[in-house]
């Protein structure tokens, strides 16, 4: 290949460094201009580079920079060690912490599964002579009477909840439109929105009682075999269920039975057999919940029905010897009274003697 | 297996040791054609067999480590040319025709090898003195072309010329040898006996 002359200068003056900036940039456009010029230039400066390649190389200093490898590279390889290591046992952890996240997840799962329904309860035991005031999860209020046992729910999820009563308690419930609450009884369901209301339903006894003051409830189930229709009470109404529903229970509850009593046998049998479900409109309601307020109103009520509710009150025994006692009526309260306070104030009103001894109180008729 | 693989990776020590007192000196070669600053071309090839050590080298065969560095090393000058042009406009249009050299050496091998250069120093020697003592001069003596000319008494475009056909000798008389080494490239001076036995079928 024939290469003018101003190029092989040009060549040999770069290639020497004693070419100008312009003279290089002359000498680069010939040789971009062709790739054969190209490839001419790159050999030619290739074997003039190369032709001092002993004294270049050796400025290569191998010896001193293998040092300054070796060096670096336990550096590396130690820090390499060193992360793996980190990272494998930072690995190790995260699938230990993993495995015990799957494994509980899945418990929980499998413990939702086989008992979907079982949910911690919080029981309230309320012995005789004393009452109580608990609020329920969602901010309720319940005030639970002498001898009651409530039983609900430790947290308050779901659609329903459900309480279980044994006695007396006074509810204040807080309005939630999103959740229904049943009060559950020996005997009948309460349904509850939001209101408040007492409900006086002991197992031992045949009458359940719930008042209602503000709201609306309802009152669903069964009385003996029979479902009844659902009840909705109003506010200052009453409803009063004489369950019966046990041949057992009218046995042993026979002489406290119906206000009739002795009287008429045949009405109170067939009261027995027919258990009822009375609605007493316009109540006077302070009678029936003052016992929150630490206070035991009655109004005309039978002296054996007082002397149950004094029984629960004081923690006594109350035996009452006489029928015509029995059913002596009282009307009155008590507060701060001692037994033998209350039990004076009673038998100053109607004569009759008593002998209280330890929790025992004997009730008889004075001839 | 744990001792099998110590033993392994001592050998394979061992062998990393030979490939850079083999291959260090031409790589740093190599780099200095594209980089003018002697430190960063020593750093540049440092990094070229960092790199090959964080590589499970077993994956590799001998034949293409070497291939696997000089590639290594043209990688780091391109970086680096690429850093220089960020960092200074003004060197702009060198950094591009050294880029573009670069690039040339992706389909060429440049001639990086000492056994080459004793054979350009043969070959200079069988060079005629009218075309030999201008190169030589020019070469290794540093002398500027106008200085060749005063000395030898001839127009300093005629030294320009001889140096130039000089040179274009030269590399004919290479490309005869560099077809067969060519051939046996890579596997050449990796190991001083072959290499001792490659130059005597060349000479």
């Amino acid at each position: 290949m024939q290469i003018d002359e101003i190029y092989i200068s040009l060549i040999v003056r770069h290639l020497k460094k004693e070419a100008s900036e312009n003279e290089k940039k002359k000498l680069f456009e010939w040789v971009y201009s062709h790739a054969e010029h190209e490839k001419i230039y790159y050999l030619l400066k290739d074997i003039w580079e190369t032709s001092r390649y002993d004294q270049v190389a050796g400025e290569a200093m191998t010896a001193s920079e293998w040092e300054k490898l070796a060096l670096k590279a336990i550096e590396t390889e130690s820090g390499h060690y060193i992360r793996k290591q980190k990272s494998i046992r930072r690995l190790y952890r995260a699938v230990q912490i993993a495995a015990i996240l799957i494994l509980a997840i899945g418990f929980g799962f499998f413990l939702n599964r086989i008992m979907p329904h079982k949910q911690e309860l919080v029981s309230i035991n309320v012995p005789y002579g004393a009452r109580t005031d608990i609020e329920l999860p969602d901010g309720s209020k319940v005030w639970v009477n002498s001898g009651s046992r409530l039983t609900y729910p430790a947290d308050f999820r779901g659609k329903e909840i459900d309480i279980r009563l044994d006695g007396e308690a006074y509810f204040d419930i807080v309005h939630n439109p999103k959740r229904r609450m049943n009060i559950l009884t020996s005997s009948v369901t309460v349904q509850v929105l939001g209101t408040v209301f007492n409900i006086k339903s002991y197992d031992d006894e045949e009458i359940f009682e719930a008042t209602l003051l503000k709201g609306l409830i309802s009152i669903v189930g069964k009385i003996g075999n029979k479902v009844i229709e659902p009840v909705v009470l109003k506010p200052n109404e009453q409803a009063r269920l004489t369950k019966g529903n046990t041949e057992i229970s009218v046995g042993k509850i026979e002489p406290e039975k119906e206000k009739g009593g002795r009287a008429k046998p045949e009405d109170h049998r067939e009261t027995l057999r027919k258990p009822s479900l009375h609605i007493l409109k316009k109540i006077d309601t302070e009678p029936v919940t003052s016992w929150k307020d630490n206070k035991l109103i009655f109004k005309s009520e039978r002296f054996n029905n007082l002397a149950k509710e004094m029984e629960r009150w004081y923690n006594v025994k109350i035996e009452i010897q006489d029928e015509e006692l029995k059913n002596a009526r009282y009307t009155g309260s008590f507060d701060n009274e001692t037994i033998e306070q209350a039990m004076k104030a009673l038998s100053l009103s109607l004569p009759f003697s008593y002998t209280i001894e330890k929790n025992r109180i004997r009730v008889q008729k004075i001839n | 297996m744990k001792r099998r693989h110590s033993r392994n990776s001592h050998y394979q020590n061992v062998l990393f040791e030979h490939l850079f007192n083999d291959l260090h000196a031409p790589l740093y070669f190599y780099a200095l054609k594209f980089i003018d600053d002697k430190e960063v071309a020593r750093d540049l090839v440092q990094d070229a067999f960092l790199n090959l050590l964080s590589k499970d080298r077993e994956v590799f065969g001998i034949v293409n480590i070497k291939h696997y560095l000089f590639k290594s090393v043209r990688n780091n000058c391109i970086n680096y040319l690429a850093h220089l042009h960020i960092e200074n406009k003004f060197h702009e249009e060198e950094i591009n025709r050294l880029k573009r050299e670069l690039a040339f050496y992706d389909s060429h091998k440049a001639l990086v090898e000492k056994e080459l250069y004793m054979q350009i120093m043969d070959a200079l020697h069988e060079l005629p003195d009218h075309y030999r003592i201008p190169f030589e001069l020019s070469r290794f003596e540093n002398l500027k072309n106008k200085e060749i000319a005063e000395k030898l008494h001839i127009p300093v475009r005629s030294v320009e010329t001889k140096i130039y056909r000089a040179l274009v000798m030269l590399r004919e008389k290479l490309s005869g040898i560099l077809s067969v080494i060519g051939a046996i490239f890579y596997t050449a001076c990796l190991f001083k006996p072959i290499n001792n036995v490659i130059k005597h079928l060349i000479n």
